[in-house]
């Protein structure tokens, strides 16, 4: 099988994309498989035509590649590609848009407010921060709504943090959202076609865990995988994130990303195009699961041709 | 560097028992802030190395490209060698391709360099070695950096204008009297990480502040290099760095209720199209 690999790009998380995709290249030409590598550009569509693939396997972060703009061409070009589809794609990359959907499906999630600019600007959003910052209480976490990993993610451990947290987020984005804190442990559930893979703890030294860029450090930050849960809670995060799996209506290999606290599982977002470098969530469930990294790309690309085939018959 | 405090790092040092192997200082046009060491400052660091008996490796690879200003001497010229280990370079006043510059030590210190580069690159080619040679007794070499230093005034005063211009008032930046680079400061509520996502929207890069310190300060700060880029480029793309500064500090300050909610700003109409670069 001809498998293109898109990797690279503009955004921001170029370099993690890079790795990810050289990693399934490795993997396919072990596995068999043909690779045309493609770091993407003005000439995808061109260099897909040309190259005509079998399938393509998407291993883009961010704007672009994870938001359903490369599976919009992909789909025009009639390239069978991994992962979800155009619509399960922008679902997830809007923070907001998930967590609207989340929360009309009944899973857990914590309590947020979205703005864009222009509130502020021009409609005076200033003047109900106050309000918000009481229902949501203290600490609070700020976010881009269309931004991967942790760019432009900021804890406010009070009142005179939310200013620069909230001109941090909207470097990222047009919209931020502002959202309730979760006191508990960070665990990631990857999902494949449905079925829930072990879930990983992400557990970190630092004293200052409100700092998001020091959790990226080396050496602060550990994983356990399987986390180290009982059966009970183990089954409850599974089953939650399999339902916001469902909710988005995503396909392929995607990752949940949850809160565990005193009311149980919360679901944070959900990454459609979870990254695939050597210390990523992903593959790190996978192997628990005994899947090696081959065994993990092989299935995602069967999985983009058996959709490709169910939609051609 | 702040001379004053590196003598009470000595001392506090030499209270616990460290002993530091070596000083590494670039005393002129320091990258990443363009400023340099004071005459004065050059003095007392090149007396602590003696007191404390500390090696100091001057770093010069920028002091030959002096805009005004009267030219400092060097730490190896006051200290006469014994504690000062000097490194010059090709890169900046011939190419950067070239790999190549040159170590004033005393031979002990020498002998270990070179036993060291050895090991790293198994030496450098004496092919490009021989290229140098020749350049330097053609005798033209003065003549060019003249030249590049012009071009390079030229652009700095471009660039200081343009940051007068567009940058806001509460910022702050260095005027450096040669060298590459200009290191400026916004408000504080402003981290250049962030701006710098921004700023790549708007095909235009800088480095963030964070980049130079190893204690996670200087988020605050960037630095602007006014080498690579020609006039209309440093101009315009010191004019999109200001928007999105400018940006920042307006949604801050409508945020913080500093400012009254103002009308939007109307399109930009004189933006220069510029083909993006491949290095950045």
């Amino acid at each position: 099988v001809k498998v293109a690999v898109l990797k690279g790009g503009r955004s921001l998380e170029r370099g993690v994309s890079l790795r990810s995709g050289a990693r399934v290249e490795d993997a396919l030409g072990a596995l068999g498989h043909e690779v045309l590598a493609l770091d993407v550009g003005a000439e995808l569509v061109s260099s897909l035509r040309d190259g005509r693939p079998n399938a393509a396997f998407i291993a883009l972060h961010g704007p672009g590649g994870e938001d359903g703009t490369v599976q919009e061409l992909l789909e025009i070009v009639g390239i069978p590609y991994t992962g979800p589809g155009v619509a399960a794609c922008g679902r997830c990359a809007d923070k907001v848009v998930a967590k609207q959907l989340l929360r009309a499906a009944e899973i857990p999630t914590p309590d947020w407010v979205a703005f864009n600019a222009i509130a502020f600007r021009e409609l005076g959003a200033a003047d109900a921060l106050e309000e918000i910052e009481q229902r949501l209480g203290f600490p609070l976490v700020v976010k881009p709504a269309g931004q991967g990993s942790a760019l432009g993610v900021r804890f406010a451990a009070g009142r005179e943090q939310v200013p620069d947290a909230l001109v941090a987020a909207f470097s990222y984005d047009d919209r931020v959202l502002m959202e309730a804190y979760v006191a508990g442990r960070e665990l990631a559930v990857s999902v494949i076609d449905g079925e829930p893979l072990p879930a990983v703890e992400v557990i970190f030294h630092a004293d200052d865990t409100y700092d998001y860029e020091a959790r990226y450090e080396i050496g602060r930050t550990d994983f356990a995988c399987p986390a180290d849960l009982d059966k009970g809670q183990a089954s409850e995060i599974s089953e939650v994130a399999t339902q916001a799996y469902e909710a988005l209506g995503c396909a392929g290999a995607v990752r949940v990303d949850l809160m565990l606290g005193d009311g149980g599982p919360m679901v944070l977002e959900v990454n459609a195009i979870p990254g695939l470098t050597d210390t990523s969530l992903l593959p790190m469930a996978a192997e628990a699961a005994g899947m090696s990294f081959e065994q993990l790309v092989e299935r995602s690309v069967e999985l983009a041709l058996e959709s490709r085939a169910a939609a051609t018959t | 560097m702040k001379v004053e405090e590196l003598a009470e790092l000595l001392d506090r040092m030499a209270a616990d028992g460290r002993r530091p192997k070596f000083i590494y200082s670039v005393p002129s046009f320091q990258n990443p802030a363009g400023v340099t060491l004071s005459a004065e400052r050059r003095r007392r660091l090149v007396e602590l190395a003696r007191q404390y008996e500390v090696l100091v490796l001057e770093d010069n690879p920028y002091g030959l490209l002096r805009f005004e200003g009267e030219p400092q001497q060097p730490l190896y010229a006051l200290d006469g060698g014994d504690y000062v280990l000097y490194v010059g370079t090709f890169s900046k006043i011939l190419s950067p391709g070239i790999r190549i510059g040159w170590v004033v030590a005393p031979p002990p210190v020498l002998e270990k360099i070179g036993l060291g580069k050895q090991a790293a690159d198994l030496c450098t080619s004496t092919l490009t070695q021989y290229f140098v040679r020749e350049y330097f007794a053609e005798g033209r070499w003065r003549q060019y950096i003249a030249d590049l230093t012009e071009i390079y005034r030229r652009r700095r005063d471009v660039m200081l204008e343009a940051l007068e211009r567009h940058f806001p008032a509460s910022a702050e930046w260095t005027h450096p009297e040669g060298g590459l680079f200009v290191w400026a400061t916004l408000p504080d509520y402003i981290d250049t990480n962030d701006l710098l996502a921004k700023a790549l929207g708007e095909d235009v890069a800088f480095v963030p502040g964070r980049a130079a310190y190893v204690d996670g300060s200087g988020a605050t700060s960037m630095r602007l290099n006014f080498s690579g880029s020609d006039e209309d480029e440093i101009r315009e793309g010191i004019r999109r760095i200001g928007r999105v500064v400018a940006e920042q500090v307006e949604l801050y300050e409508t945020i913080t209720r500093e400012q009254p909610i103002i009308a939007p700003p109307g399109p930009a109409a004189d933006v220069v199209p510029l083909p993006r670069k491949g290095k950045s």
